[in-house]
């Protein structure tokens, strides 16, 4: 499951740099996560980052539209990241 | 050879306050105090709040800093004045004259504006002729004659490349009891009574945890005050740092200023516990949903009760930080705020009356622009205690009594009492000392609070003169006003206060007959005339406001023997149009919480009336400028 970003984000951009496949961008007026390049940080740690350091609660949320299995956000990290 | 010498003075509030029992020192002047002692100066710091500030000392530097906050700015230009006429140099830095740094080169040769540990330098070094000032990013300063403002310097990306602060260096400093550690710079919120993202940005900027490490290693306190603006702002950040803490097994008691989010990851409170949090200064602000709006708080009742809960349940103590005064406040939130804080069992709290610091948006949108009127330009006043501005619904004089009135509540022997049953004693000595403190503030600022209330009672004073029969409980109040929605709003407030209102002119000034004819028939019959005011023709408000020039055209010259008149402010932002109202009242009765209760049977008729609807103005931070 990817995450999203809750119209409750305040653009304040600390989850920009954690997010390890380059998947937040900063949207108007709220920072956006790509559905397709989100793997909940899946392979690289064991929390979503972007949710961890969000001093907002309930900002940065599972999106129910995206459902992936482990699996699948596991294929979706080596597609993304082909070099490992 | 000798070496130079730099006094860095932070000065004191000249009036008491929250924490005029409790110095928790501001990190700035021990910060700049570190760098110039490591650079070859002779050094000296005073906290005034620490120690008293010795002149001999001050007088003998070849430079004198002095730090500023809005409420210590007359302390500061009284000292940099005094300096400057020794004809030594004097730098000025901190929130205030960052914003208002006119006004404080009237004080001093030279302003840092923002952050101040690289600037401080480069001035130096342009003072000893190596390099000029006008590169200097963020100083102000004088050139032959006129002031010169530099661009604003960009904030320090870099903090672990200064030193860590060393509290030797301030004189009187013998205690490593409380320790103020900064592991942060920056808020990444909007609260729009707030200047710290004016001063220090909305991005967070963070010493590395390896350097607060050592800062607590070298410190070794018994209580850590980590002076972030928001503590828990990164909290997967704020984690590690604890968890290193316990690693170290570096855990003295510490507190910090929080949200109320920190509550709800339990692991953070986990942590926080495990690692000895003593206290949390909790910003809730306010339990008033629509003012919270107001502040751009972010946050919710529901949430702030949940949050409370939850550090209740770990056993993690709360000092309750809240804002009173917003638009949406009325005497009655200020007292429940304090009735709220007892109940959930806060430990101690802090009720600030709303204060437009320069720097905040508030500031900028209301105040800077002139949409809204400050009573007073003191700034020792501007400290978190005193009203300085109209609040819609009370009156400042209201505002000010509630807000200390319901610190005493809350500060009651009750309150004490049950401390004590708690055998919490640590409670129970703060929560005496401020009980005592909020007395000698009553004491301190008796004619303060008279001269606020005597504002109320002005014009009853002067009917009081004025009159020589009895009171007939009557006003005059122009016909065109009582025909729109406001007259209907304040015919229905007199009548709740037992005050006929008679209605005189035509549905417009110049119906029938003159005006002089009109008010002469009204003498003897009403008490006062109510003389409407309008500023400024907004939309769809042209007919009443050209009525409303026309009448004050129209006056006699002569009013002496005319009823007294009192101006009705209809359309300034501010609480004008409640003061006015609560002016008139005041003429008929003392009894002030009686016209409170009259105009909130109002309020909800007057939310809808167009000609007092709220203009919201984009913000823009303004930095003040002659």
């Amino acid at each position: 499951m990817a995450l999203k970003i809750e119209d409750n984000c305040i653009s304040c951009g600390a989850c920009l740099p954690e997010c390890p496949n380059d998947a937040i961008s900063e949207g108007d007026p709220l920072y956006i996560i790509d559905p397709e390049l989100c793997t909940e940080c899946v392979g690289f740690h064991e929390d979503p980052q972007c949710a961890a350091v969000c001093p907002i609660d309930e900002c940065c949320i599972l999106d129910p539209e995206y459902k992936e299995t482990q699996e699948e956000l596991l294929a979706k990290k080596a597609r993304i990241h082909p070099e490992g | 050879m000798r070496k130079r010498k730099f006094v860095l003075v932070e000065p004191k509030s000249t009036h008491l306050h929250v924490y005029s029992r409790y110095t928790i020192p501001r990190l700035g002047v021990i910060l700049l105090g570190t760098m110039l002692r490591d650079r070859g100066w002779d050094v000296k710091v005073y906290i005034e709040d620490v120690s008293p500030v010795d002149m001999d000392e001050v007088l003998s530097a070849d430079i004198v800093g002095v730090s500023s906050l809005t409420s210590t700015a007359p302390q500061s230009y009284r000292l940099g004045e005094l300096v400057r006429s020794h004809g030594i140099p004097v730098v000025m830095g901190g929130t205030h004259v960052t914003f208002c740094p006119d006004e404080a080169l009237e004080y001093a040769d030279y302003v840092v504006r923002g952050e101040g540990e690289e600037a401080l330098f480069e001035l130096i070094d342009a003072m000893d002729g190596r390099g000029p000032f006008e590169n200097i990013l963020g100083l102000s300063y004088w050139k032959s004659g006129r002031k010169v403002h530099n661009p604003d310097r960009p904030l320090k990306e870099d903090l672990d490349s200064n030193p860590i602060p060393d509290y030797s260096l301030v004189e009187g400093w013998h205690s490593n009891a409380i320790i103020s550690i900064a592991t942060s710079r920056g808020c990444p919120f909007t609260c729009t009574f707030c200047s710290v993202p004016g001063m220090y940005g909305h991005g967070f900027r963070m010493h590395s945890i390896e350097r607060v490490i050592e800062e607590i290693r070298i410190n070794k306190p018994q209580y850590i005050f980590f002076a972030d603006d928001l503590f828990t702002a990164n909290r997967k950040r704020t984690k590690d740092l604890l968890r290193r803490m316990i690693e170290e097994g570096l855990t003295p008691q510490w507190g910090a200023q929080v949200r109320i989010e920190t509550a709800f990851d339990p692991e953070l409170l986990a942590l926080m516990k495990e690692s000895n949090c003593f206290n949390v200064f909790v910003g809730f602000e306010s339990i008033n949903p629509k003012t919270l709006d107001l502040f751009n708080k972010r946050q919710t009742y529901e949430k702030i009760v949940a949050s409370i809960k939850k550090f209740k349940e770990v056993g993690i103590r709360i000092h309750g930080m809240f804002v009173v005064g917003s638009d949406a406040d009325d005497k009655e939130t200020i007292y429940e705020t304090s009735r709220f804080a007892r109940e959930y069992g806060l430990e101690t709290i802090q009720l600030m009356i709303l204060t437009p610091l320069p720097g905040s948006p508030d500031y900028d949108q209301f105040y800077a622009t002139g949409n809204r009127e400050l009573l007073s330009k003191d700034w020792s006043l501007y400290d978190g205690h005193h009203a300085v501005y109209r609040p819609k619904n009370m009156t400042a004089y209201e505002l000010n009594v509630a807000a200390i009135d319901a610190m005493e509540e809350f500060y009651s022997w009750k309150t004490i009492l049950q401390s004590v049953l708690r055998k919490d004693i640590i409670s129970t000595i703060i929560q005496t000392s401020s009980k005592n403190l909020l007395k000698a503030w009553k004491k301190q600022n008796r004619d303060y609070i008279q001269g606020l209330r005597d504002q109320v009672f002005d014009k009853a004073k002067e009917v009081a003169v004025h009159r020589d029969v009895k009171l007939s409980y009557r006003i005059g109040v122009p016909r065109f006003i009582l025909d729109a929605e406001i007259g209907k709003s304040l015919t229905s407030f007199m009548t709740e206060l037992g005050i006929s209102v008679v209605p005189f002119g035509g549905s417009s000034p110049d119906s029938g007959g003159g005006l002089t004819s009109r008010l002469d028939w009204l003498r003897g019959k009403v008490d006062c005339i109510v003389m409407p005011v309008m500023e400024k023709s907004g939309h769809g408000q042209e007919e009443i406001y050209d009525k409303i020039q026309r009448l004050w055209k129209s006056l006699p010259r002569q009013k002496e023997d005319l009823p007294a008149m009192v101006k009705l402010f209809l359309d300034r932002q501010d609480g004008s149009l409640y003061s006015s109202m609560a002016q008139i009242a005041a003429i008929f009765t003392k009894d002030l919480d009686k016209v409170h209760k009259a105009y909130r049977s109002i309020m909800p008729s007057l939310s809808g009336n167009e000609v007092l609807t709220h203009v919201p103005v984009e913000s823009k931070p303004v930095i003040l400028r002659v």
